[in-house]
């Protein structure tokens, strides 16, 4: 965690921020998800309607599986971004999904 | 591993004014669960109560931690 975000790999992960306006850094796919925090965080962006979720896989690519922590100052995966805002992890996104701010971000 | 006593004691360092309660309700000591309510958190965003939390974790993230779901409230959101 002590190392810069190298600025390819910075470039990468804000083209993939730019590019997918739901987007999840997540553990497996998204039929597939590899750890229950993951599959949380995909199972309350479909139930608030979501379409068109870009999963990447972090198991699939140690650097972007560590990249992403440093890119977002947040240590831990899944991590959810929606046009572009980083929202948050697991915890937050079903937060968001109870109190029905989650939806309203999709209607947004 | 990170005993949720060991959890609790960073968090409290951090946040000396907070209640906060670890879980481990699969009693397997990997999957846990914090629940942290402190009038701090009032001003602060979600993504940015949980920074605060991970700040007081360290590096644990990196190593000993696995899995801890975070909850975090203040006093008026009870």
């Amino acid at each position: 965690m002590s190392t810069p975000l190298a600025p390819a790999l910075k470039t990468q992960l804000d083209q993939l921020v730019a590019n997918h306006p739901v987007l999840i850094f997540m553990k497996g796919d998204l039929n597939f998800p590899a750890c229950g925090f993951s599959a949380r965080a995909v199972q309350a962006l479909k139930l608030a309607g979501f379409q068109n979720i870009h999963a990447v896989d972090v198991l699939a690519d140690n650097a972007i599986r560590e990249g992403i922590k440093l890119y977002s100052n947040w240590p831990t995966i899944p991590q959810v971004y929606i046009r572009g805002q980083f929202i948050g992890g697991s915890d937050i996104v079903l937060e968001m999904l109870q109190s029905g701010e989650l939806q309203k971000l999709n209607q947004a | 591993m990170l005993t949720p006593a060991a959890i609790h004691t960073l968090i409290a360092q951090l946040l000396p004014e907070a209640t906060i309660n670890i879980e481990d309700p699969l009693n397997d000591g990997v999957h846990l669960k914090a629940t942290i309510i402190s009038p701090r958190f009032a001003d602060l965003s979600r993504v940015d109560r949980h920074r605060l939390i991970y700040q007081a974790l360290g590096d644990a993230f990196a190593g000993p931690l696995h899995a801890l779901q975070i909850i975090t409230r203040t006093p008026d959101e009870l």
